[in-house]
């Protein structure tokens, strides 16, 4: 624990859970050795860093009651997955504008629905749906006139 | 592994000095049981076993640094 460094800040972005959360706190690596190490508390696809943020609020709450959210990020990895989003976003936007056409994306937590909704809405021609319950939940990509 | 399940469970139940975890080895394997007051069991398992399920991925990390391989049972 004493190779992290852990920085708070304020939430800045959807992926940050601006609007959702009070503060982030960023965890790094002070090497590379534990950087690489951190992979491990990141999970795949980010199942244990949610699984941490989730506890680490729950402690938040029994401590100091309901309404201090925390977001957490381990080596920006949040971070870099919004951008990704992003750019897929982006991509699938143009596609659905030009054929017509309604794309599934492939299930994602909720965070990263919520990236996908969000970067939509700043994206001519296209709305959003979410289909399928659970870890299946899916963002379904319609032309803004119709498309049902 | 032990004493990040002590940490975790004390720091979320309203009775702390009532957390005893114990822990059994077999071969590659490690159990963790995790005793709470009864007013506690719902603390430390969350609505549908999320609290639980979070605890077991944390421990999974901590296991898997050790080589190991650890349940965590809540009785």
């Amino acid at each position: 624990m004493t190779d992290t460094e852990i920085a708070a800040r304020e939430p800045e972005t959807a992926g940050d859970g601006f609007g959702l959360v009070e503060q982030v706190l960023e965890v790094y690596g002070a090497n590379e050795e534990v950087s690489d190490e951190l992979g491990l508390l990141i999970g795949r696809r980010g199942e244990t860093l949610a699984a941490l943020q989730y506890i680490i609020n729950v402690l938040v709450a029994t401590k100091y009651g309901n309404d201090h959210v925390v977001g957490l990020d381990i080596e920006q990895y949040r971070k870099r997955r919004e951008q990704t989003l992003i750019e897929m976003a982006r991509r699938i936007a143009a596609e659905v504008r030009e054929t017509g056409d309604v794309i599934t994306l492939e299930p994602m937590p909720p965070a990263e629905r919520r990236i996908i909704h969000l970067t939509m809405e700043t994206e001519a021609g296209v709305r959003t749906e979410s289909v399928g319950q659970g870890e299946n939940r899916q963002v379904e990509v319609l032309p803004a006139d119709g498309g049902d | 592994m032990k004493a990040l399940v002590e940490y975790l469970a004390r720091a979320l139940v309203r009775n702390p000095e009532e957390v005893t975890v114990e822990e059994e080895h077999l071969g590659d394997r490690v159990i963790l049981r995790v005793h709470v007051s009864d007013e506690d069991k719902g603390r430390i398992i969350g609505r549908e076993g999320r609290i639980a399920n979070a605890i077991r991925s944390l421990v999974y990390v901590a296991a898997t640094r050790a080589g190991v391989r650890a349940t965590v049972d809540i009785d």
